[in-house]
């Protein structure tokens, strides 16, 4: 179970964030169905040998976000909420979006500079997608 | 006071030691018998071998078991057990004791056979005075250890006790009242004799009791 | 003695020291407060001589503080004292076995000593650990023989594990075995584990408190993603003359002419506007590793005491 998740220290994120990530990634892909079982806190601790506090933290945020549900003495289940994955799938997107836009505001870069670039960059990345098929 | 945890540590430490035990037990036993063999020079040689392995057994036990608890660093091994500072200094100190006690006594009781066996009935008076003066030694030695923890300072002390042996059986023989008795058929003690192990049996309970109040007064474990 | 049950929180302590201080020749621990939660790990990460040792043999017992009171396990802790050793597991990085005699002997000895060694236990670790009851201490290499050291305390399955740098000098696999079963300890909530270092990767990804010290004194206390959150790295392109703002939390790690680097332990979003009022260009806001925080955080306290 635990072997899906891998955690980099070499990743400078915080691990809680990796652990989060991680698993809202399976859910979006399906690999965590609706109401499938979670491990517990110390045994997914004791798996991927990272601290109880760094997998509490996580399941405490994907639980506040909704993707997972804690029963009271029974541990945590995927949430069965209709949407779920395409709702993580958009929240994925708008958190890469974001870190784009605070970087560029931190660059002092302008609403329509910012939207330039992404029409720019958009276009890049379609066209090797489609060079690659082919 | 854990009388369990000194019983092990007790045989613990004669467990490790039983090599160089079985050693001097075995070497004092062969110069013992030497001593008693009816030749004169042999019978020399014999006694300069049993004084030999005494020194030497009490060096090696008080390195083996005391002193190579600091070098190798096994003692932090065994402060970290569920033992005091009063058991292990309890265990450690008996059991070395104990280990000098096995060649020592085995010697004495032997050269005491040997003045019946040679006929010479009144050399039995210096024994315990030369053997006590051996034990004495011996005890500065541990109590030596325990204090500075020091290999050297062990050493020097070994060393000055074997000097002051010499020195010792020097002026034992040449005191007239011993002379005497060692040449008569009689046995009787001289004062002087009787002098001298007392002040060697006080030295021994006093380098005893330093080394223990010494060991036990510790705050630090290691 | 403060009592181990917090009222206002509740939260359980496995071990605590508050205002203890040793000094040696030369080397003094300074007022080292210190609480240890049941059921966490606990990273101690210090530079060599930063006083990891003696505090952890002070909570062991085996030294004796001249101030300060230490408890563990409910009990208070005194260096003549033998049984609360009985629940606590030490290893230290300079503990040595009897050369000449086996694993197994030594196996037979701690196990003669401990109620609660555990046969079948210990037998698993033999085999997780790749070591074999009869071999002689003497021919171990490093590695086998920290592993051999961590059975002994492991098999009596202690509540309180004070690990003195069990990973020093160990290659990854066996750092890896060890790790592993540590953290197998960890699925108990009823077991603490105190563990030391000088290099931050060792400890940090399983500890879920991280104390720095340094010099005898507690420098800095959080955990790994707190920290991790709360430091910045700074890059930025300054005028001449310019000189770093007395900003909390601020310090100038380099400057290379115009461009200076800073570090900042407790960043916000406001930061960087508060910066640029300054008059200086932002280059890049990073993350800094754990080590670097640490040693950026060591160099504080330094420049702090001096000053």
């Amino acid at each position: 179970m635990h072997s899906w998740i891998t955690i980099s220290l070499g990743d400078p994120r915080p691990l809680y964030l990796q652990v989060i990530e991680q698993v809202k990634r399976r859910v979006a892909v399906g690999d965590l169905p609706p109401g499938a079982e979670l491990p517990s806190i110390r045994e997914l601790a004791a798996g991927l040998k990272v601290s109880v506090i760094t997998i509490k933290r996580a399941y405490l945020e994907l639980e506040r976000d909704g993707v997972i549900a804690t029963r009271q003495g029974k541990g945590s289940v995927v949430a069965d909420k209709p949407g779920l994955q395409a709702s993580i799938q958009e929240g994925e997107l708008r958190d890469h979006l974001k870190q784009a836009v605070s970087l560029g505001l931190l660059l002092g870069k302008s609403k329509t500079d910012m939207q330039r670039r992404i029409a720019e960059i958009y276009e890049q990345t379609q066209k090797v997608a489609n060079e690659k098929r082919t | 006071m854990n009388l369990q945890a000194i019983r092990i540590l007790f045989l613990k430490d004669l467990f490790l030691s039983r090599r160089p035990l079985f050693a001097y037990f075995v070497a004092g036993m062969a110069a013992s018998a030497l001593v008693c063999v009816p030749n004169t020079t042999l019978t020399f040689i014999g006694f300069i071998l049993v004084v030999t392995v005494a020194i030497a057994a009490g060096i090696h036990l008080i390195g083996t078991l005391m002193l190579s608890e600091f070098t190798d660093q096994t003692r932090l091994f065994v402060m970290s057990l569920p033992i005091s500072l009063l058991d292990y200094s309890i265990g450690k100190i008996s059991v070395v004791l104990t280990t000098y006690l096995i060649p020592w006594t085995s010697m004495f009781a032997c050269l005491v056979i040997a003045t019946y066996v040679l006929g010479k009935p009144g050399n039995v008076v210096v024994l315990p005075a030369i053997f006590l003066f051996l034990l004495c030694g011996f005890m500065l030695q541990l109590m030596t250890a325990v204090i500075s923890e020091s290999v050297g300072w062990t050493i020097c002390v070994m060393v000055a006790g074997n000097v002051g042996l010499n020195v010792f059986m020097m002026k034992l023989f040449a005191n007239a009242e011993v002379a005497a008795t060692i040449k008569s058929d009689v046995l009787s003690w001289p004062l002087v004799i009787l002098q001298i192990i007392s002040v060697e049996l006080l030295i021994i309970a006093l380098a005893l009791v330093a080394a223990f109040l010494f060991q036990t007064r510790q705050r630090d474990l290691v | 003695m403060k009592k181990e049950l917090d009222s206002s929180t509740a939260t359980e302590l496995a071990a605590s020291m508050e205002g203890v201080s040793k000094s040696y020749k030369h080397f003094k621990l300074r007022s080292i407060d210190f609480s240890l939660e049941k059921g966490t790990v606990a990273g101690l990460i210090g530079p060599n001589g930063a006083g990891k040792s003696t505090t952890m043999r002070i909570l062991m017992g085996l030294v004796q503080p001249d101030e300060g009171t230490v408890s563990a396990l409910g009990k208070s802790i005194s260096s003549s004292e033998a049984s609360s050793k009985q629940d606590i597991g030490y290893f230290s990085d300079d503990m040595r076995l009897y050369k000449p005699e086996s694993i197994g002997w030594h196996m037979q000895f701690v196990r003669s000593l401990y109620p609660s060694w555990d046969d079948g236990y210990a037998a698993q670790l033999l085999d997780r650990f790749g070591l074999i009851a009869h071999q002689i201490v003497k021919g171990l290499s490093h590695g086998q023989r920290v592993k051999a050291m961590l059975l002994l305390i492991l098999a009596r399955r202690p509540k309180l594990l004070i690990l003195d740098e069990p990973t020093n000098g160990l290659d990854p696999v066996a750092k890896h075995e060890i790790l592993t079963e540590l953290m197998r300890i960890v699925e108990d909530d009823s077991r603490t584990i105190l563990y030391s270092s000088h290099n931050t990767q060792d400890v940090e990804q399983i500890s879920d408190s991280i104390t720095f010290i340094d010099r005898g004194r507690v420098i800095a206390s959080s955990n790994r993603d707190e920290f991790v959150e709360r430091w910045k790295r700074i890059r930025i392109h300054a005028p001449d003359g310019w000189k770093t703002p007395s900003m909390e939390g601020l310090r100038l790690e380099s400057s290379h002419r115009n461009l200076h680097v800073l570090s900042l332990s407790n960043f916000h979003e406001q930061v960087p506007n508060q910066l640029q009022q300054s008059g200086i260009v932002i280059e890049a806001v990073e993350s800094m590793t754990l080590e670097e925080i640490f040693v950026s955080s060591v160099m504080r306290g330094r420049e702090e005491i001096q000053s």
